[in-house]
């Protein structure tokens, strides 16, 4: 069951560096108005023609925005199941996604026009259902399983919460079926900057922590005593998956999968070591949305499936065979 | 023998309900001591309050005269370790896990020093697990991965270091390695403390026993053969102790107390 043979890291992550690198070149290039990498450059040197205008207003913020919404996500994912000690875990199953939308519409429907502001809700809504997940674990004892539940009860409850809000506010700028399916249509420049810098620096500090996690995994008691101070890193790491999260559905509205599968990947890829898995998240968690969203736009053009379809059906028969596979073993051990 | 570590008055457990109550007691260099007492007298909370696991209800933990209390997360883990009896099995090999070990001992950027392999390669040889070392942990047995376990313990080169059954769940063969990587710390001058549930192997092979009746309180610290003369493990376990020669060795047999 357990393969040996795994990829070393270097070349590995060399492999996904290129292959973002052409998932991006083909999200930049096609599309319902497609160009080709020369056509690409020359629309940029002319900034009166319509290529000009559709690449840098339409599609670098939705490529960009993808690539940062992928990697967050992916990323916030892997430190959730670190964190919790569980690899069902992901920030859409228990609930974080769901807080950070709920937050997301409440600043939309008060503050329509600050920009700003939206990842800023999104995390503090991200954080206030990862605070209360972590809670519940800690106050009841639950086990792995129980927690996933419990996750799924409070997604519930704060998604009827998000409809409310959009019944009362109907005129929030944002479709609620892309927002809640996930959609990374009609994302702006100024959304993609901010959202870009909170997660830029919750992933270098999660990176530079990577080490101190692979402590941490080790279990509360041997990481203590190998003299981390768990609380205090488990709170950090909660709030940096939060803040990752948060400015991922302030980009695509509710995202799943990505988080809850992108880690499973790297870490069938690259084994468990912490410092290469976050880093590999992050490539495939960018590499899976580029590409999901790429295939939404162009296979049914001049129709546009939101991301979310595509990632929901290739993520859960990724899934599937995830389950399959382990014939019988257990996903969450 | 330089004395590590000293308990003051200490009581474990909560404020309100401790359960080892105001122990005074000093444990030195190169002693190997074992705990002994019935299921749930409190014997692991011992452990985990001296390592600052969990907090203590009163009293006093001094390391080499300074007041626990006053030690970082990581420069207490530099003078104590803490090896607690159920652990995960994260899917790494048996080096990484050793060189876990050093953790306390890195510095910011996390890297080993060329100092620390060296003590890894020290802890991996002492443990005997050469053989394991690209092995990873969930393929292993449970004997094979306490020795690992107890390879990192060493690699982390604390002076008092706290096993907690180090021995249990494991065939007969592998408790023995165990405790005779114990016993191997004990002898490079760490003040080894253990928790065990096998009273003859407990009395056979440590140097010093502890014996904490069913309301945690410590009723007897000294030899085993001062034990024995004791009578107190009949009392505190229900049981009578009997002395046997075993072919010119001394051991000690038990048996359930005769009825009436």
């Amino acid at each position: 069951m357990k393969k040996n043979k795994r990829l070393p890291p270097v070349i590995g992550l060399g492999f996904l560096v290129l292959l973002l690198a052409l998932s991006l070149l083909l999200a930049l290039g096609l599309g319902s108005a497609s160009m080709s990498p020369t056509e690409l450059w020359r629309s940029l040197g002319d900034k009166s023609s319509a290529a000009y205008r559709i690449f840098v207003y339409v599609r670098l913020p939705r490529v960009l925005g993808g690539m940062i919404a992928g990697s967050s996500l992916a990323v916030s994912g892997a430190l959730l199941q670190a964190v919790l000690n569980n690899s069902l875990a992901g920030p859409n199953i228990i609930g974080i996604n769901a807080g950070a939308g709920l937050a997301t519409l409440i600043a939309m429907a008060f503050f329509p026009y600050e920009a700003f502001l939206m990842p800023a809700a999104s995390f503090i809504g991200a954080l206030g259902a990862a605070m209360l997940i972590y809670f519940i674990a800690h106050i009841s004892h639950a086990s792995r399983t129980t927690l996933i539940l419990s996750g799924v009860a409070i997604s519930s409850v704060i998604n009827a919460a998000s409809s409310m809000i959009k019944t009362l506010f109907p005129d929030i700028a944002v479709s609620f079926t892309s927002f809640s399916i996930g959609s990374l249509s009609g994302l702006t420049m100024e959304q993609v900057k901010w959202a870009a810098l909170y997660s830029l620096a919750a992933v270098v500090m999660a990176f530079l922590l990577s080490h101190d996690i692979n402590i941490l995994v080790l279990g509360d008691e041997t990481a203590a005593s190998l003299g981390l101070n768990v609380s205090l890193y488990r709170f950090i790491l909660i709030a940096l998956a939060a803040l990752l999260a948060g400015s991922a559905v302030s980009l695509g509205g509710l995202i799943g999968f990505v988080g809850l599968l992108v880690p499973h990947m790297a870490r069938m890829l690259f084994g468990s070591d912490n410092r290469v898995i976050l880093p590999a998240s992050a490539l495939i968690g960018a590499c899976a949305v580029l590409i999901c969203d790429l295939i939404g736009r162009t296979v049914f053009a001049p129709f546009e499936l939101y991301v979310g379809i595509i990632l929901s059906i290739i993520g859960g028969i990724y899934f599937i065979f995830l389950i399959l596979r382990r014939k019988g073993g257990r996903l969450d051990g | 023998m330089a004395e590590l570590l000293k308990l003051k008055k200490l009581s474990t457990g909560y404020p309100s309900h401790p359960l080892s109550r105001e122990l005074d007691m000093t444990f030195r260099s190169g002693e190997l001591t074992a705990v002994i007492g019935p299921n749930g007298c409190g014997k692991t909370t011992l452990l985990k309050t001296i390592a600052s696991l969990l907090p203590k209800a009163s009293g006093e933990i001094l390391i080499d005269g300074k007041s626990s209390s006053l030690f970082s997360h990581r420069e207490l883990a530099r003078v104590v370790s803490y090896l607690p009896q159920s652990r995960q099995i994260p899917d790494i090999t048996a080096e990484t896990l050793v060189s876990h070990g050093r953790f306390p001992h890195l510095g910011f950027s996390r890297k080993l020093t060329s100092y620390d392999r060296s003590v890894v390669e020290e802890a991996i040889k002492t443990a005997g697990i050469s053989h394991l070392r690209h092995k990873r942990l969930p393929e292993m047995s449970g004997g094979e991965r306490q020795q690992v376990y107890l390879a990192m313990t060493a690699a982390q080169q604390a002076k008092i270091v706290l096993l907690d059954e180090p021995g249990t769940y494991l065939d007969t063969s592998h408790r023995f390695e165990a405790i005779s990587m114990a016993r191997e710390m004990a002898n490079q001058g760490a003040c080894v403390i253990m928790t065990m549930h096998e009273l003859g192997e407990a009395m056979e092979f440590s140097s010093r026993l502890c014996l904490m009746d069913k309301k945690g309180d410590m009723v007897w610290d000294g030899g085993a053969e001062g034990l024995y003369q004791s009578k107190l493990i009949d009392r505190v376990f229900g049981v009578e102790t009997r002395r046997a020669d075993a072919e010119g060795k001394q051991v000690y047999v038990f048996f359930p107390k005769e009825k009436g």
